[in-house]
């Protein structure tokens, strides 16, 4: 017997009415009371927030030409969720970026939804990964920091920047790179992307995104052939004498603009990561050591400012001096002479400048020492510079006027001893050496540098004194290796010790140096040779310069210096003027 | 009358939906080409600077015989040339004798 039609009409529609009451309870549940919470978990599989780091600006050098530039590159990132296969897949891109399969597998099986599989891939190499088409691999954009002169251009001056292990963007270490890092960094961005269930961007899907702002180019006052030669010049001269390290330091006198400074250390031409960590710190500013009888200058032209000394007054010096119980002897051993001002910086008397110095007295001693910078960064904006060691005037002993005025007792940078020629070359005017002239903005408008800090030292006619005793030193004292054919140099020589740290005193070690400029009448360049413990030879007129003398010789092709007038040399007890 | 509405609005929502993808293809390429013009200019700038460095040139230059001048030479306006050893500055002159050491600080 069959059932009336009605009747099961009746039935199916009871059912229907709860099979579709069930969905639309269901719906509800889902469009209405969940949805919130559904949209948002549906975003977070499908939107991905993407950083766009800002390009880094440029650090050039004084024509322009870049001394460190960031070119783009890629970031290669898995989310494991989508990897499929992934031995298969380290395998296809393991021999692209020249690294073990079994390493990248590891990778891609790891926990979460974001891993990097490699940093800075070039260009070329990401397209070749991008075109297997690999499931859950991704692409973000990078810089990558590219530094063409290597270790000829200024490494330490320029600094480095390192990459972050866990996200996109740049880590200054030292040099304009961290000085500057504000300048040169940009502000970054940001971008939205829309992923497929692959993990790979949807084409058409929603893409938001904040451009990031490039950085601005730093333009340093470095002159590229000079630096280059500085550096080749201190290598040779390291090298050659067996010497622990060294700097060499070319300014500008009347601007404070270096022009070069090289450092010597033994990492320089590595790749190692040693190397990385030497290139953070610059010498130049952050190591001091004791001076010697360059800082002789500072006694002999405080003693001609304050008037203590007459040019024409005769010392009798003798080849030691004792006092306390302390004994400081000349370089070489010599009959007691006859000696005037002059003489004491052309033969670079310890025992004359000492004699010197007490005429001066403590307290303007001090007065000139800081006046010349000792004891007070330069401000050249490296970081890391040091001030120097100057023990301060409360703290002097009777030893103390016995070995600070001959450059003992107190320790100073390369930059700052350097410092101290350029104010007597710039008339006795103190310039804040600098290192960058100006930034250039996105829009290519050049802003120049805040004009340098100066202040008077000693006057005009103090400076071009001091100038013509420097001379003398070349032309007939302890500098003649310096001399340059159809120029008049002026210039100092030093022969520091070298301080025990561990036993006091000092050791059997020395730092030669030779610091002047040229032409002497009208000064255009400063050139300072540190020499860090000579093995072979010890005297800075035989160690340092020489080197001068080769860099005043390429300074003046380089920078078409014209010879000047004779200077005036000061009056002589043992020259007979 | 209707049909021919529908049909032209079909048609239209078709036509600009083509247009669309089209222009949105078209704009990939160009994003495509730009970035590759843009990776070119960052590959000749770093070439360019690798090239201009001092160092290079002077390898170069060594390699062709080249050396810097040891004497600097000076011409003056009216044509006259300083050179070498030439007045104004002192002529080479030997080393002050030095013992092999510093007996205190020179």
């Amino acid at each position: 017997m069959t059932r009336p039609p009605l009747k099961r009409l009746g039935i199916l529609l009871v059912l229907f009415f709860f099979a579709m009451s069930a969905i639309v309870v269901r719906l509800v549940f889902l469009q209405v009371r969940d949805a919130q919470a559904l949209e948002t978990r549906g975003e977070s599989q499908r939107m991905r927030m993407v950083p766009l780091p800002a390009m880094r600006g440029a650090i050039t050098d004084r024509y322009g030409r870049e001394l460190a530039l960031s070119l783009e590159a890629q970031a290669v990132y898995a989310d494991p969720r989508y990897v499929s296969d992934a031995a298969a897949e380290a395998d296809k891109m393991a021999p692209l970026l020249g690294v073990r399969p079994a390493q990248l597998q590891g990778q891609l099986t790891g926990e979460g939804s974001f891993v990097y599989v490699a940093r800075q891939v070039d260009q070329s190499v990401a397209d070749k990964i991008a075109a297997l088409e690999l499931p859950g691999i991704g692409f973000l954009r990078e810089s990558k920091r590219y530094y063409p002169s290597g270790a000829w251009g200024a490494p330490q001056v320029v600094g480095t920047v390192g990459v972050g292990s866990t996200d996109a963007y740049d880590y200054p270490q030292g040099g304009l790179e961290l000085a500057y890092n504000d300048v040169l960094a940009g502000k970054d961005g940001e971008k939205q992307i829309e992923l497929g269930r692959d993990g790979n961007p949807i084409p058409q899907g929603v893409a938001t995104m904040t451009p990031a702002i490039a950085g601005q180019n730093i333009v340093t006052t470095i002159d590229p052939q000079l630096q280059y030669q500085a550096q080749v010049a201190l290598d040779e001269a390291v090298d050659s004498n067996g010497a622990k390290g060294g700097t060499i330091i070319m300014m500008d006198p009347k601007t404070g603009e270096v022009l070069a400074m090289a450092t010597y250390y033994p990492t320089r031409k590595d790749a190692s990561k040693q190397a990385e960590i030497d290139r953070t710190t610059d010498p130049a500013v952050t190591n001091v050591y004791e001076p010697g009888s360059v800082n002789k200058v500072i006694t002999v032209s405080a003693a001609i400012e304050e008037k203590k000394v007459p040019l024409d007054e005769v010392f009798h010096v003798a080849d030691s001096y004792t006092t306390y119980g302390f004994t400081i002897h000349d370089a070489e051993p010599h009959p007691t002479e006859r000696m005037m001002l002059g003489d004491i910086i052309t033969h670079s008397s310890n025992v004359g400048t000492i004699m010197v110095a007490h005429e001066l007295g403590p307290d303007l001693m001090a007065t000139y020492f800081a006046r010349y910078g000792y004891g007070q960064e330069t401000g050249i904006g490296l970081p890391g510079e040091s001030a120097g060691l100057l023990p301060p005037r409360y703290n002097w002993s009777g030893v103390s006027m016995a070995n600070l005025p001959i450059g003992q007792g107190v320790a100073v940078t390369p930059l700052q001893m350097v410092n101290v020629y350029a104010t007597v070359a710039n008339g006795g005017v103190w310039t804040q050496p600098q290192l960058v002239k100006g930034t250039i903005d996105t829009a290519g408008t050049f802003q120049p540098a805040a004009a340098p800090i100066r202040r008077r030292v000693v006057s005009e006619a103090t400076a071009r004194t001091v100038t013509g005793m420097l001379a003398h030193v070349v032309a007939s004292g302890t500098g003649t290796a310096a001399q340059i054919p159809g120029y008049w140099v002026a210039g100092k020589t030093g022969t520091g010790k070298v301080p025990d740290p561990v036993n006091g005193g000092y050791l059997d070690k020395y730092v030669a140096s030779f610091i002047g400029f040229l032409p002497a009448s009208d000064p255009k360049i400063v050139i300072g040779v540190i020499i860090d413990q000579p093995s072979t030879q010890y005297y800075g007129g035989l160690v340092a310069a020489p080197v001068f003398q080769q860099l005043g010789k390429q300074a003046i092709a380089r920078l078409r210096i014209a010879p000047g007038e004779h200077p005036d040399f000061p009056p002589s007890a043992m020259h007979g003027r | 009358m209707a049909i021919a509405v529908v049909g032209a609005m079909v048609f239209g929502l078709a036509a600009t939906n083509v247009l669309l993808a089209q222009g949105a293809f078209k704009m990939r390429a160009l994003a495509l080409e730009q970035a590759r013009l843009r990776q070119q200019n960052g590959e000749l700038r770093l070439s360019v600077a690798g090239l201009s460095t001092p160092n290079r040139i002077a390898r170069e230059a060594r390699e062709i015989g080249l050396v810097l001048p040891d004497v600097v030479e000076v011409v003056h306006k009216n044509g006259s040339r300083e050179s070498g050893d030439a007045e104004p500055g002192p002529s080479k002159s030997t080393p002050v004798s030095t013992p092999s050491k510093p007996d205190g600080n020179e």
